[in-house]
């Protein structure tokens, strides 16, 4: 089967941000024919329409009296927002203590595993052999699947000396005990675990959600950056990958997207 | 003609708080960083060329800031912030929007895990609906940057909206 698409091209569509009309019209038809190209379409845009949802109270509400009156008066009667106090003896132990964690393995970019958020985590850090729940589902599952366990794998790459390594989330009891990993393999069924990261949860509401700063994603993106991670491999690698046990060479095919250098 | 464009500015303040908000990752943060710019927007009027988008121009001051506050302070806090989950919350009437909730959190979250500058171009492009050059005007980044920035968030976002309708 020839494929006259890119899933840039898709992704272009969907954002229409595809400015040749001939290319637009060649994707419009093979998302009318091709299953895979509407299968994706349709995946990228609900996840646009998600993220606006996620994002969208600001468009439903009056502007905040403190951004209002830097326009309509002068700076000077503005002042710094008033900000939210913490309320006294809110400082749940356990959230304060991994958000410390968190910024301290960001400051100090050291690279040895770290216990984040050891209270919640449900799989180690260190190196987890055959026997492990998150090995095993790092070994087997393609990613966007989920094993019994929470383990989710969310996309696979090559770190800087060719070794697969994979982003993977792990859901707790709650929707809202998210964590998030890097993990390489180093050897048959053994995956190494560099960096467990947790989303932090609001004690007070553990069904609530406290969205976290970007901590997260900066460690995990300094991990990567210390990995010298690859770009993410296409599906299509990624199951010829898990088909041949990890035994495939190295390979040169791609996911479309390059990592760019920052 | 400041006056028109301050009630121009005041209109974009919903979108630029959106921006914002998925940047920092919390809201008070995003008030805090879309007041900044606005300040620094009001410093810098004589900067901004009449006849370009206003939009753009603004975006590109609340990028900004958000890459010079990041520097300073080196991340954002998080919050702790009880008032936040009012805004979260349904309340618990609704079961089904309970559940919706959540899995925006959930949504948030991930969003909030994505390396700054991958969320950058997507709150441009996918919640803002810019289109991918004028998305790299914004963040000041070459056009395919963008698209492979896209690209990777892509691969980290999709799984979990695939389950979803599995």
């Amino acid at each position: 089967m020839t494929r006259d698409w890119t899933e840039r091209e898709i992704a272009a569509f969907v954002d229409g941000a595809l400015d040749d009309p001939a290319d637009a019209e060649r994707i419009a038809r093979a998302i009318e024919t091709d299953a895979e190209a509407r299968a994706l379409s349709d995946r990228i845009a609900a996840s646009n329409s998600l993220l606006r949802e996620a994002f969208g109270t600001p468009m439903e509400q009056e502007v905040p009296p403190s951004i209002a009156a830097v326009l309509t008066n002068d700076a000077r009667r503005v002042g710094r927002l008033p900000r939210r106090r913490p309320v006294p003896g809110f400082a749940p132990t356990a959230l304060a203590a991994s958000v410390a964690l968190l910024i301290g393995l960001g400051l100090g970019a050291t690279l040895a595993p770290q216990v984040l958020n050891p209270a919640k985590t449900v799989i180690g850090l260190g190196v987890g052999g055959p026997d492990d729940a998150l090995a095993q589902a790092l070994e087997t599952l393609p990613s966007g699947a989920s094993s019994p366990t929470g383990v989710r794998p969310m996309l696979t790459f090559r770190d800087a000396t060719g070794r697969p390594c994979r982003e993977f989330e792990v859901v707790g009891a709650l929707p809202s005990d998210l964590e998030f990993g890097l993990a390489c393999r180093i050897g048959d069924g053994t995956w190494e675990v560099p960096i467990l990261v947790a989303a932090p949860a609001n004690p007070l509401d553990p069904g609530g959600f406290e969205p976290a700063s970007g901590a997260v994603g900066d460690a995990l993106s300094a991990m990567l950056d210390a990995l010298g991670a690859g770009p993410a491999l296409t599906p299509d690698a990624e199951a010829a990958l898990l088909a041949s046990r990890w035994n495939g060479s190295p390979s040169k095919k791609t996911h479309p997207a390059r990592r760019e250098g920052e | 003609m400041n006056e028109t464009l301050r009630t121009n500015m005041a209109a974009l303040v919903p979108r630029l708080r959106r921006f914002a908000h998925a940047l920092c990752g919390n809201p008070d943060d995003g008030d805090d960083l879309v007041q900044t710019a606005c300040v620094k927007a009001l410093d810098r009027l004589d900067q901004f060329t009449p006849g370009t988008r206003l939009d753009s121009w603004m975006f590109r001051i609340v990028h900004t800031s958000f890459i010079d506050e990041t520097r300073r302070r080196r991340r954002w806090r998080t919050t702790n912030d009880p008032a936040a989950l009012d805004r979260i919350s349904d309340g618990g009437r609704d079961l089904d929007r309970v559940e919706r909730s959540l899995h925006l959190a959930r949504v948030r979250a991930a969003m909030t895990a994505l390396p700054e500058n991958q969320r950058a171009v997507l709150a441009l492009v996918a919640i803002d609906g810019r289109s991918y050059k004028e998305a790299a005007e914004v963040l000041s980044v070459p056009v395919g940057t963008v698209m492979s920035r896209l690209a990777r968030a892509r691969a980290r976002l999709l799984p979990l909206n695939s389950e979803d309708a599995a």
